[in-house]
């Protein structure tokens, strides 16, 4: 697959080109989703040298306006997306999806750009700081006017300078094609999926699974055709995570009781002869929604005191995480381990470490191969230091061979862990976070 | 000159497996009596004086057949000749072990059939093993089962059936339009929502698999704000406080999808399939709850004249009186005999 930027769904271009402005009243003006009042108040808080201040409101709003929009989409989907159980039709999208995920979820859609993408994670670590640390920020710390200006002109470049309708459209469309016609291999959709980053594709499977759930009659005809024609094509590509997917959907809709998606999903899985990855019970549902919550308390507000009590309910579901529910548990316990710039939750780590006991030499490579060269929350921790020395403290004894591992950065990032250099897991864990977002 | 004839169950049984055999692309005379041996068995089969039903699959590898169900297992008991003397045999090892969770597979091979007992994966909701054969269509299987009292069923993996129905006073009828009629009545007050649609689904298996259970029941529906003790005739009830509200238990496993939501399912479930065990009526009412059990219907009328013969029992009887009550107290009525007979009634 090409790391190009053909795509089935395009991003929405910014309505005008914001990377050459740098004064806040400037870029305020492009806030078109703001009120006036509201684009005066940052006006008037950037001249007041209330950088803090303002910074953190405008992400805010950006952040409940971006979830307003995915939450158009339908909040059982978005659930789809992110498989996450918990999620279903009358789940506040607000509270319930984590600013990250919003973020990566507007990324795989093609709301945002990937350079954008990075930008508005690069920002939410810098408001996270600011806004939530007590202890760790000293009394002459503060934000500064280019971190201020920097999260202002992203905010105003990804979400706020668009109309609130109208982002994702190119997806839909490509959504809607997906219940209405049956693609053929030479159909341009196919064409443009086998071109596009892996994210796409991943977007994509789900984006089928999903459908499989929702649709009925004629759209379920075509739903599982593209799904026959769509999944075997790429399966030799997809990552262990995406195959459990549509494994786990298979057990789902057998357990259901839905037998006509049941007859699409078995073709397709006894076509690329996936039966092993049909999982043996649902109990991945509940280990996915413990785990986001632990990754939810991670990126939010104080994490170091809410840490504890999602990770111990974690520890206590047992350590025998089924196989759908690996790749999201393994980020929840890192975020626990690895903590961030400003150290780990103590009370956090004993549970973390009841997880950990658990998982064997064969599950870690599940990990580093199928899901750490997508994991934005954990490759975006370990551009800073503390939570770097971390990973070599809980990587490094593991012992992992370059040989068991995939892909020449993900080889890079075990040498260097190895070698216990620190300068060259940054540098590798960088290079694929800057792949992982689409900018690499 | 006098006629003389012979009927012979068998005979028909045989043809019909024939071919059946013949649609799934299979001709084999021992598999054929193997199944005409197990189409007579499991109509009334005992073991130490219980009744078990079990349903058996044969196969040529029990693997390749139970890898479209989520979390199989499976455990071989015993290798026996391909023989129809061995049915018996599989029988005896097997029908004990089976149950709702557990059913019987045989791998038949050349000369030997192996067999054992396997099972999966199974939420409250899961697809039945009777409609996930059809998902195995690429293999040779047969699902063999008894149906209802009198009826075995045989279903291939390549989508063809036959019901064999051992009884001389019924035709084979298809006993779940009535169910399903009766059951939307049962949800008919309940607010529409995928939830509803779901919960149908579910509500119209358990009442098929809890009457296949029973040995002949009356079911009502009555109007959800209509007390059991305003019909003169249902008095003699034991009305449950609280009711047993399916649809709410169904909605909390919607939403929880816990083991123990679906505890509290099967808990429901079960005593639902004793109220069907019980002499008379059971009452559920139009939100999907179970309102009272051994309900017993006292015509109020005597020697009533517009009803025409009754050709049956106790519970015939009493079906036919329950049709005459009316909307205002019953909106519908799901008469089931012991011999299979199913009859939905909606009043006018």
């Amino acid at each position: 697959m090409a790391s190009g930027n053909i795509v089935p769904w395009k991003p929405a271009l910014p309505a005008v080109a914001l990377d050459t402005i740098s004064d806040a009243n400037e870029l305020a003006k492009h806030a078109i989703q703001l009120r006036k009042r509201e684009q005066n108040q940052i006006t008037a808080n950037f001249a007041a040298g209330n950088y803090e201040m303002v910074a953190t409101y405008i992400w805010s709003r950006t952040m409940a306006l971006l979830k307003k929009q995915l939450s158009a989409l339908g909040s059982a989907f978005i659930g789809e997306l992110l498989q996450r159980a918990d999620i279903d039709e009358h789940t506040d999208i607000q509270t319930a999806v984590s600013e990250t995920e919003a973020i990566s979820l507007a990324r795989d859609l093609g709301m945002i750009t990937p350079t954008q993408t990075m930008r508005l994670l690069q920002s939410q670590t810098s408001i996270a700081h600011f806004s939530g640390a007590t202890d760790n920020v000293g009394d002459d710390e503060q934000l500064t006017q280019e971190e201020a200006i920097l999260c202002l002109r992203v905010c105003v470049q990804g979400v706020l300078s668009h109309e609130s309708i109208g982002a994702a459209e190119d997806f839909h469309s490509f959504r809607k094609k997906l219940t209405t016609e049956t693609f053929t291999k030479d159909s341009a959709e196919i064409s443009k999926l086998r071109q596009s980053p892996y994210f796409f594709v991943r977007t994509a499977i789900s984006v089928l699974l999903s459908l499989f759930k929702s649709t009925k009659g004629a759209q379920l005809e075509h739903v599982a055709l593209n799904a026959q024609l769509i999944i075997p094509l790429f399966w030799k590509e997809l990552k262990e995570p995406e195959r459990w997917q549509v494994g786990q959907t298979y057990a789902v809709e057998f357990n259901e009781g839905r037998k006509e998606s049941l007859k699409g999903l078995h073709t397709v899985l006894l076509a690329v002869k996936g039966f092993d990855y049909v999982p043996e019970n649902l109990r991945s549902a509940t280990f996915i929604k413990v785990a986001s919550s632990v990754i939810a308390a991670h990126q939010g507000m104080n994490n170091f005191y809410n840490e504890p009590a999602p990770m111990a309910e974690l520890a206590s579901l047992g350590t025998s995480i089924p196989g759908p529910a690996l790749a999201k548990c393994m980020t929840a316990v890192l975020c626990v381990k690895l903590g961030n710039s400003y150290g780990v939750s103590h009370a956090a780590q004993s549970y973390a470490n009841e997880v950990l006991k658990g998982i064997s030499a064969d599950r870690w490579l599940y990990y580093l191969n199928g899901r750490l060269g997508e994991d934005l929350v954990v490759l975006s921790e370990l551009h800073a230091e503390k939570p770097t020395k971390n990973w070599l403290a809980l990587v490094r004894p593991l012992k992992i061979r370059e040989q068991d591992v995939h892909g020449s950065r993900i080889r890079e990032l075990i040498r260097a862990t190895n070698k216990n250099d620190i300068a060259k897991v940054q540098s590798a864990a960088m290079t694929m976070y800057r792949t992982a977002v689409g900018v690499g | 000159m006098a006629d003389s004839r012979s009927v012979s169950f068998r005979a028909q049984t045989t043809g019909a497996i024939n071919d059946l055999l013949i649609a799934e692309d299979v001709s084999n005379a021992k598999l054929q009596n193997l199944l005409v041996y197990f189409a007579g068995a499991l109509l009334n089969y005992k073991d130490e004086g219980v009744e078990f039903s079990p349903n058996i699959v044969i196969c040529h590898d029990v693997g390749s057949f139970l890898q479209s169900f989520p979390g199989p297992v499976s455990y071989e008991i015993g290798t026996v000749p391909f023989e129809v003397s061995s049915g018996a045999q599989i029988l005896k090892d097997c029908a004990p072990l089976s149950g709702s969770k557990w059913s019987i597979y045989i791998e038949q091979k050349a000369s030997t059939l192996t067999y054992g007992v396997f099972s999966y994966f199974q939420s409250p909701t899961a697809v039945t093993l009777e409609d996930s054969m059809s998902l195995s269509s690429q293999i040779f299987a047969i699902l063999v089962r008894r149906s209802s009292l009198n009826t075995i069923e045989m279903r291939g993996a390549k989508g063809n059936s036959a019901s064999f129905l051992f009884s001389t006073v019924l035709d084979p009828t298809d006993e779940r339009p009535p169910i399903k009629k009766f059951c939307t009545k049962c949800v008919s007050e309940i607010a529409a929502s995928d939830t509803l649609s779901d919960f149908y689904m579910y509500f119209v298996r358990l009442v098929e698999v809890a009457l296949s259970n029973s040995h002949g029941t009356i079911l009502v529906c009555m109007n959800k704000k209509k007390k059991m003790t305003a019909i003169p005739s249902m008095k003699d009830a034991v009305p449950l406080k609280p009711t047993l509200d399916f649809f709410r238990v169904f909605a909390e496993y919607q939403r929880q999808k816990s083991a123990d939501s679906i505890l509290d399912l099967q808990r429901c479930e079960e005593l639902l399939f004793g109220f069907m065990k019980c002499d008379g009526i059971v009452a559920f009412d139009t939100s999907g709850q179970v309102r009272a059990y051994r309900v017993f219907f006292k015509s109020s009328t005597k020697g009533d004249k517009d009803v025409g013969p009754i050709v049956g029992g106790a519970r015939r009887r009493a079906f036919e009186g329950l049709k005459k009550l009316g909307k205002e107290h019953l909106l519908a009525v799901l008469f089931r005999s012991q011999d299979g007979t199913t009859i939905h009634h909606e009043a006018a």
